[in-house]
């Protein structure tokens, strides 16, 4: 018979994770929510993912824990918490509490050593249980029945940690992972370990001897050299090391399963709160399948769902900082910036139609960073200088560009990836890994007859201002072609046209929609595959 | 596609230019005799006063700038004076010569060909749309159009490949319904339309009319498009009452169909959205409209985007599929066209049988539905005149 998986969450880990992982976003009275708002995506997710039987929270009690206590030193070099994620601790409570989810704190001890009881209790009732963390710590945890759910870099990067997993990561049982933290320390903690031992040293010392006292009862058998002498100088840091490292498993707290027992929870006020805090796109994952399913049988197309809500805003910064690359050493220096990112935003200025016409410029941005874009100059009219200082970007400039667009490694985000595709073809540059398509993606969440053109959509999601391209161009007699525009007008708004394309992505993914999609003219066809959520304009109501 | 463009005959279009032109003044000189005077006869407001002061016809709609003077309202007009078909045929002749005769020849570029540019941005049920030209507007079932049609050639050598998804919007509907009397026509193969008629007129599939087989036909199609009594009755000259009664016969017979209708519509009012078989999502918020008009072409709207915009979907994977194995294949045939519910490639002679073959799996292999997805493919040396090739046995 199937084991029920009991989900236990470590909620101040998650909930600081998200806080230095989520872009900035806050809900319409100025309180930020970027951290709740992450912690309760990473929540829905996996419900949705592992559809788990029971659920426990934990959060860390105020005041010091007995690792502090017996350990001044403990996190002692942990700056302040600022106070924009102190706020967001309670709005992450009440989301737990609104689910139905007990918490569970008790003082003196940190929300680890928490989990780590429980999962042992859960264990020996029979059930499998999966650890939602953003903190590794929590691997040593791992058994054949308990698996970490972790956060990675970004806030929906995750992995789950199995026994394989751990085995393949450290080379040694899961047990034994404290040991190895507590040889090698741990900045972030400020556990001291045993100076002079590093990553490498501890895992090949865990690997041999095992534990921390085996470790250093066979030292007087090593090899003497830098390692032993350490070993021998701090055994009794490695042991208190080892002490603040391992997370406490017999707690006298009770398992309270059936209290933990996920199911019906009050959906009225889990949505209240949710429209209250403005997570309006994460109100159709609500777990229980939606609010109001339709009744009778539905034809096999209709998934049925929760209805029109409308986004949160994605705010973007109100200025871009745009610099003109015409040197090589430049356009190296802006090209190591992307590659080390792996993806980036594109537009190409170029002359009508994109599929004939002359590239005039170019201008590239980062996802994650919307104040600097840079912009190349390729081909303007000789005279549209602008202060650029030069009209066009040398050689090795151009050449240090088509090599990034050509690098299937740094996925391209653009509004309309065939024009720039057809752009470049001109040149000969194949440009390679596409990945997003912000057009087609405001297509498939569109309303309105037309799909808005970007500066639009960035005014009503980013909240950001950009001009027409109409606008710069003119119309009529007055009007320019884009060869005719100077460096500086041309790199100021089609660099910042660029740069807001990172926060529309964002906005766009949580909107999307289930739906698989083909571009013809794009070797590749990404699958947006999330809850549904459309792009409405943020401000209009049914 | 658009960068490889096709190869139009220029000659042709220019002998055609030529003719319609003739044809064009013939018909401007008859309509000057028998209006005794001369006037443009592209102008709306001449035509106003020529048809409903001068000749004293009676007036159509009322619109911003007059008095209508529409396709539809000057169809209804035929009988009443012999200058009403000139106008039509004008109006057609002239139009087609503008867009596509001398049209076509100006948008080739320096290889020659005419490179048209298509979006998947522009339409809501997910088609392709073509622009410069557009395709989609060529006239289908006109002699002219399809001579037009005939100036769409290969390149030099080659011949053109067209595979057409037949009946694909049905087989949606038969899918979508799971309507049991669509679901085995298709399946076995038998002529729809004609089923549907016997279903309906309570007859065996022999004893049908050719005219009953024509409205069964116009329903079919219609039924997608929120098609009404009125409606049925304008494609079909039946009355009003003949069309409404035909209709309730037909919801009767293929009582899935009324259902899966009823439930899209209510779907799209409770959740504001409709979605393809694929889980494409189109959102309608104008179902809810206090806006009577606004809120029916919603419905409308709602009814149709399953249907299409699932063809739309099998189309698009259809291409993908072709693209990939043409690729695998090293074949030379190329991609050039959609349109419609067809593809168009050109293709070195020899290529014809594999390619064939390989556009039969590749689109209908596009999607599982309940009912076979048949493609029809053809061969031939300009876009009109197109042999069909049957498909190998096995």
């Amino acid at each position: 018979m199937p084991r029920e998986t009991l989900l236990l969450i470590d909620g101040h880990a998650l909930v600081y994770r998200a806080f230095f992982a989520m872009p900035a976003l806050s809900n319409s009275r100025g309180q930020m929510t970027n951290a709740a708002y992450g912690f309760t995506s990473m929540l829905l997710k996996v419900f949705a993912e592992h559809s788990p039987v029971y659920a426990i929270a934990a959060f860390d009690p105020k005041g010091p824990t007995f690792r502090h206590e017996e350990f001044a030193a403990y996190k002692a070099q942990r700056p302040p918490m600022p106070s924009e994620l102190v706020s967001q601790l309670p709005l992450s409570r009440a989301v737990v509490d609104v689910l139905g989810i007990p918490v569970v704190e008790l003082p003196g001890f940190e929300a680890d050593d928490v989990i780590g009881t429980l999962s042992r209790r859960g264990e020996e009732l029979g059930l499998d249980v999966l650890i939602l963390t953003g903190d590794l710590d929590a691997l040593q945890l791992v058994t054949e029945h308990t698996q970490v759910y972790a956060t990675r870099r970004g806030i929906t990067d995750t992995i789950v940690y199995d026994l394989e997993k751990v085995r393949e990561r450290y080379g040694f049982e899961p047990p034994l992972v404290v040991d190895f933290k507590a040889l090698q320390g741990d900045v972030s903690d400020n556990i001291p370990g045993v100076p002079g031992i590093g990553e490498k040293t501890a895992k090949s010392l865990v690997a041999e001897y095992g534990t921390v006292e085996s470790i250093l009862a066979a030292v007087p058998s090593m090899k003497p050299g830098r390692v032993s002498r350490a070993l021998e100088e701090h055994a009794g840091q490695a042991l208190v090391s080892k002490r603040m490292a391992t997370i406490v498993r017999d707690l006298d707290v009770p398992l309270d399963l059936e209290g933990a027992r996920l199911g019906e929870y009050d959906r009225e006020r889990a949505r209240d709160l949710f429209e209250e805090l403005e997570f309006r796109s994460l109100i159709p994952r609500l777990p229980g399948g939606g609010l109001g399913v339709p009744s009778g049988p539905l034809p096999g197309a209709m998934v049925p769902a929760t209805g029109q809500v409308s986004l949160p805003l994605v705010p973007a910064p109100s200025a871009t900082h745009v610099t003109v690359v015409t040197t090589g050493a430049q356009a190296h220096e802006m090209a190591d910036r992307l590659r080390a990112a792996g993806r980036m935003a594109v537009r190409t200025l170029v002359e009508e139609p994109a599929r004939r016409g002359a590239v005039v410029g170019v201008a590239l941005a980062t996802l994650d960073d919307a104040e600097r874009a840079w912009y190349v100059p390729v081909d303007h009219d000789p005279g549209a200088l602008g202060d650029a200082g030069q009209e066009r970007a040398d050689t090795s400039a151009v050449a240090a560009v088509t090599a990034l667009l050509a690098d299937p490694g740094v996925a391209k985000t653009a509004y309309d990836l065939k024009r720039e595709l057809l752009a470049w073809r001109g040149r000969g540059v194949r440009v390679a890994g596409c990945d997003t398509d912000l057009l087609l993606i405001a297509y498939l969440v569109n309303t309105r007859t037309r799909v808005p053109p970007l500066n639009i959509l960035a005014e009503e999601l980013c909240e950001a201002r950009l001009d027409g391209e109409e606008v710069l161009l003119g119309s009529g007699r007055t009007a320019r072609r884009p060869a005719q525009l100077g460096v500086q007008e041309a790199a100021s708004h089609f660099g910042r046209y660029a740069a807001l394309m990172g926060p529309l992505r964002t906005a766009g993914r949580c909107a999307g929609s289930t739906t698989r999609w083909s571009s013809p003219s794009c070797p590749s066809s990404p699958t947006w595959r999330c809850s549904a959520s459309p792009w409405t304009t943020a401000r209009s109501a049914p | 596609m658009e960068v490889l463009g096709i190869a139009v005959d220029d000659g042709s279009l220019g002998a055609m230019s030529r003719e319609l032109h003739l044809r064009i003044q013939a018909l401007e000189a008859e309509m000057y005799e028998l209006s005794g005077h001369t006037f443009n006869v592209g102008s709306p407001q001449q035509l106003q006063r020529l048809l409903y002061d001068d000749l004293g016809l009676a007036a159509g709609r009322r619109i911003k700038t007059g008095r209508s003077t529409d396709a539809d309202t000057l169809e209804a007009l035929r009988e009443e004076h012999p200058i009403v078909d000139l106008i039509l045929e004008w109006r057609q002749l002239t139009k087609l010569k503008g867009t596509y005769v001398d049209a076509l020849p100006l948008l080739r570029e320096r290889d020659g060909r005419v490179h048209t540019t298509f979006n998947q941005t522009v339409a809501t049920t997910g088609r392709l749309s073509s622009a410069d030209p557009n395709l989609q507007n060529v006239p289908l079932r006109s002699e002219w159009g399809q001579r037009v049609r005939s100036a769409f050639v290969p390149d030099r050598g080659q011949v053109l490949v067209s595979a057409d998804y037949s009946q694909i919007e049905l087989r949606v509907v038969a899918h979508v319904s799971g309507e049991p009397e669509l679901i085995d026509a298709f399946r076995s193969g038998q002529d729809i339309h004609r089923r549907t008629a016997a279903a309906v007129g309570g007859v065996a599939p022999e004893e049908v009319t050719a005219e009953m087989r024509r409205s069964a036909k116009v329903v079919n199609f219609g039924v997608m498009y929120g098609l009404s009594d009125f409606g049925l009755a304008r494609d079909t000259g039946m009355s009003r009452e003949e069309a409404g009664a035909f209709i309730a016969a037909y919801f009767q017979s293929f009582g899935a169909i009324a259902a899966y209708l009823e439930g899209i519509r209510n779907f799209a009012r409770e959740w504001g959205y409709v979605e393809t078989v694929f889980g494409r999502r189109r959102y309608i918020p104008d179902i809810r409209a206090a806006n009577r008009q606004l809120r029916q072409a919603a419905e409308r709207m709602a009814v149709n985007m399953p249907m299409q915009g699932t063809a739309a979907d099998i189309m698009k994977l259809g291409m993908i599929r072709t693209d990939q194995a043409l690729r695998e294949s090293g074949m030379a045939a190329r991609l050039l066209l959609q349109v419609h519910d067809e593809l168009v490639l050109e293709a070195p002679r020899e290529e014809v049988e594999p390619l064939a073959a390989l556009l039969r799996e590749a689109m209908g292999g596009a999607a599982e539905l309940v009912v076979p997805l048949d493609v029809d493919v053809k061969v031939g040396d300009n876009w009109r005149d197109m042999t069909p090739l049957s498909p190998s046995a096995g």
